[in-house]
């Protein structure tokens, strides 16, 4: 009986006829003498002959159907209520990381070569059809200016002339504004 | 027992879903659905929550598959998602309505057979197939947490000793262990009525 303890873990696999012949043999030898041990086997053999017997729950392809609908509706309405965190994870993504972090350095050279950029006379390095078209733009721009100062002393002129008018037809208005 | 050819077409899969490709989800779906289904019903005794339980193993898988490494498979890893699950289920249960009357002590296994005829069998009615079945699941159920989900892993499932370690978390050697006093249980509860059939 004393060696009840160490024949007993073997009973599964020699239920299965998984135990080396050796030990099998001496297990069996144990057997014969030991009901505990023989009663202990007879259950372990009912019970993997049960499990051999169980039979799984099946559902039929209306069962399924009706399971995937489900699913792939939990799964979306899931999916949208995780939003935020799902942006957030996006935004922290391997990927990002280094862009987020060389966006300021970006708006800093940005800036340095705006303020530069007359210094160093950027155009020199410009295209020569550039360097065209950007001859043509600022003569358009002069003109523009010129044209613009003509009317602005034609304005002037008028204005003296009207001053002048008024002036001598009645000198009180005009002292009157100052 | 999964091939390995089913191994390898869940890893390119799952290396798919990791790559973008949302819809091969839905093919792991459809690989696992009813073995895990089998699966969950086992754990709990009946098909009443199986549905709920898988759709929100799915679900949790879906969430959690991006950042899943593989290291272990995707089946022992979404096996491990429905036993938490379905542990979750049955405490809940049995806070709920005590259903399971009889004690899960292994020591107590006499009394379960007692118990289990008591409350469900009519001998006379033994030879029926959906009462044999329901002997059976309510003697799985009936087994404690670690040893019903061994057996069914093993035994029911088909996975191998080592898989089975790898889900529940454990030794092959406690694993036998479970399975051995699971099968033994078992035994006791059918005996009676497997000699009278
Ligand atoms: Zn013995």
């Amino acid at each position: 009986m004393g060696m009840c303890y160490f024949f007993r873990k073997k009973l599964l696999d020699f239920a299965e006829g998984r135990l080396p012949e050796r030990e099998a043999q001496r297990l069996a030898s144990h057997l014969d003498g030991c009901p505990v041990c023989r009663r202990e086997l007879g259950d372990i053999r009912r019970g993997l002959e049960a499990s051999g017997l169980y039979r799984p729950h099946e559902e039929g392809e209306v069962f399924w159907k009706k399971f995937d609908a489900d699913l792939w509706s939990k799964i979306y309405e899931r999916s949208a209520h995780r939003l935020p965190g799902a942006a957030r994870r996006f935004i922290l993504t391997p990927l990002w990381k280094p862009a987020l972090a060389v966006l300021p350095l970006l708006v800093i050279l940005f800036a340095v070569v705006m303020r530069t950029a007359p210094v160093l006379q950027l155009s020199r390095w410009m295209p020569e059809s550039y360097q065209e078209a950007a001859v043509v733009r600022d003569a358009a721009w002069l003109v523009e200016e010129a044209f613009d100062e003509q009317a602005l002393a034609a304005a002037d002129e008028d204005i003296t002339t009207e001053i002048e008018t008024l002036y001598l037809l009645d000198p009180s208005a005009i002292q009157g504004i100052g | 027992m999964m091939s390995l050819i089913d191994v390898e077409r869940s890893r390119e899969c799952v290396r798919r879903f990791q790559g973008g490709e949302k819809a091969a989800f839905d093919e792991l779906v459809q690989m696992y659905k009813r073995q895990a289904y089998g699966f969950v019903c086992s754990l709990i005794g009946n098909a009443e929550d199986a549905a709920d339980i898988l759709q929100e193993g799915f679900l949790r898988a879906y969430e959690g598959l991006a950042r899943f490494r593989g290291e272990a498979g995707f089946k022992t890893w979404f096996y491990r998602i429905l036993i938490n699950l379905s542990r979750d289920t049955l405490r809940r249960r049995v806070r709920s309505r005590r259903i399971f009357s009889y004690s899960l002590d292994e020591e107590d296994d006499d009394r379960a057979v007692r118990e289990v005829a008591d409350a469900t069998l009519r001998p006379d009615r033994l030879a029926q197939e959906e009462e044999w079945q329901n002997i059976l699941r309510q003697a799985v159920a009936g087994l404690p947490d670690r040893q019903r989900e061994a057996f069914s892993l093993h035994r029911l499932q088909g996975l191998k000793i080592e898989e089975v370690a790898r889900v529940l978390g454990c030794g092959p050697a406690t694993v036998k262990v479970h399975i051995f006093r699971a099968v033994r249980h078992i035994g006791r509860i059918i005996g009676p009525y497997m000699r009278e059939c």
